[in-house]
């Protein structure tokens, strides 16, 4: 027994740290079976899934894809996705963001299914989705012009940990006080490397080059993976 | 709201500790926070008091050290400052930086008293 009754455990460890190494075997899991994994964020409403409604459709009999969709409530966005892709709708209750466990009760509700592109839409939020890794691939955030151009500099973790920002609701840019160039600016300064896409997911402007986009970079995904001996 | 699902994995992570400590009460917990760790320093103290409330009845203090945002550069690798959110390279102007503090919630230590 030692003489003091007072002692320091000096630990040193991110919290988190379990949960970033889950979301890391996952995206390797998924890596290897050629499936590329698209964590969909923004504020509610941005457009979110008229985005993956207009992706869906554009690779109909092409590309086979699935779609799991949070929402603290109602599976109306499954409902609306259904037409064109495997789709699960998670309903949170009254978190306001995905979590692994989630996810995977999604994929299990779909039968584990080996897809092209899994599409992840996060509950609308520009900061709790932001802390949690899913193990995807591509974290892309959507801001719609309506939302105003200040956003990329407002929630500057979403923006950090996001590969991809697609500006949505182009067709309202006439109507509304949006510089795309500013809000693009502002979203480089905190993500040097981010891509930026502008679209409108109502009459499908800039639904192919975003589409494009998806399919080169799991190209390169698939191009990276270490060959399989026969 | 996010500063509950930390708490509780905070608290998760104290417990593991506490274990292997038998005959002891853990008197205070000291993490360290920053930026981009998601994380109110106010917000989070207080969650953590109420959860420790709520299952031990007495509260266990929980002291927040803000560190500011720093990161490595990839191309001078250096290790730079981050002031207000801009990831490029005060010293080679270089873009690709990787965060070494400030971008999460870290458990530092647990003070841990014998039971008397
Ligand atoms: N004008 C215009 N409206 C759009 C466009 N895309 C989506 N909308 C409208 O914006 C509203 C919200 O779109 P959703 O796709 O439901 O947005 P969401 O991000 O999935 O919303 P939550 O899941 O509730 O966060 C709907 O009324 C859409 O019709 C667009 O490109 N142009
Ligand atoms: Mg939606
Ligand atoms: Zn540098």
């Amino acid at each position: 027994m030692s003489e003091k009754n007072y002692q320091r455990v000096y630990i040193g460890r991110d919290v988190l740290a379990e949960d970033r190494i889950e979301a890391a075997t996952q995206r390797d899991l998924w890596t290897r079976q050629g499936t590329l994994v698209v964590n969909l964020v923004s504020s509610p409403g941005a457009g979110k899934t008229s985005l993956l409604e207009a992706t869906a459709k554009h690779w109909q009999g092409r590309h086979s894809t699935a779609v799991l969709v949070g929402d603290l409530e109602t599976d109306r966005d499954a409902q609306r996705l259904s037409p064109w892709t495997k789709v699960a709708q998670l309903t949170t209750g009254g978190a306001c963001h995905l979590q692994m466990p989630l996810v995977r009760s999604g994929l299990r509700a779909l039968g584990n299914p080996r897809v092209d592109f899994l599409f992840i839409e996060n509950v609308g939020n520009l900061v709790c989705p932001a802390s949690h890794d899913l193990g995807e691939h591509l974290r892309v955030v959507v801001l719609s012009v309506t939302e105003g151009d200040d956003k990329p500099a407002k929630y500057p973790k979403m923006f950090r940990t996001s590969q991809v920002m697609v500006i949505s609701k182009a067709d309202l840019l006439p109507h509304v006080p949006f510089e795309v160039d500013a809000a693009i600016a502002d979203a480089r300064r905190t993500q040097p490397e981010i891509a930026c896409l502008t679209l409108c997911a109502s009459n499908g402007a800039g639904i192919t080059p975003w589409c494009q986009y998806l399919e080169q970079t799991r190209q390169r995904m698939l191009e990276n993976l270490p060959c399989e001996t026969t | 709201m996010h500063e509950q699902g930390l708490a509780r994995s905070l608290l998760r992570e104290v417990k593991a500790v506490w274990a292997q400590h038998p005959g002891s009460t853990v008197s205070q917990v000291d993490v360290q926070a920053g930026p981009l760790s998601g994380v109110e320093p106010l917000l989070l103290a207080d969650a953590f008091a109420r959860l420790t409330q709520e299952q031990f009845g007495t509260s266990i203090e929980l002291v927040v050290h803000q560190v500011p945002l720093t990161a490595i550069c990839n191309q001078c690798r250096r290790e730079v400052t981050i002031e207000r959110f801009r990831f490029v390279c005060p010293e080679c102007g270089g873009t690709r930086l990787t965060e070494t503090q400030g971008d999460c919630l870290k458990l530092l230590s647990i003070n841990l008293a014998a039971v008397a």
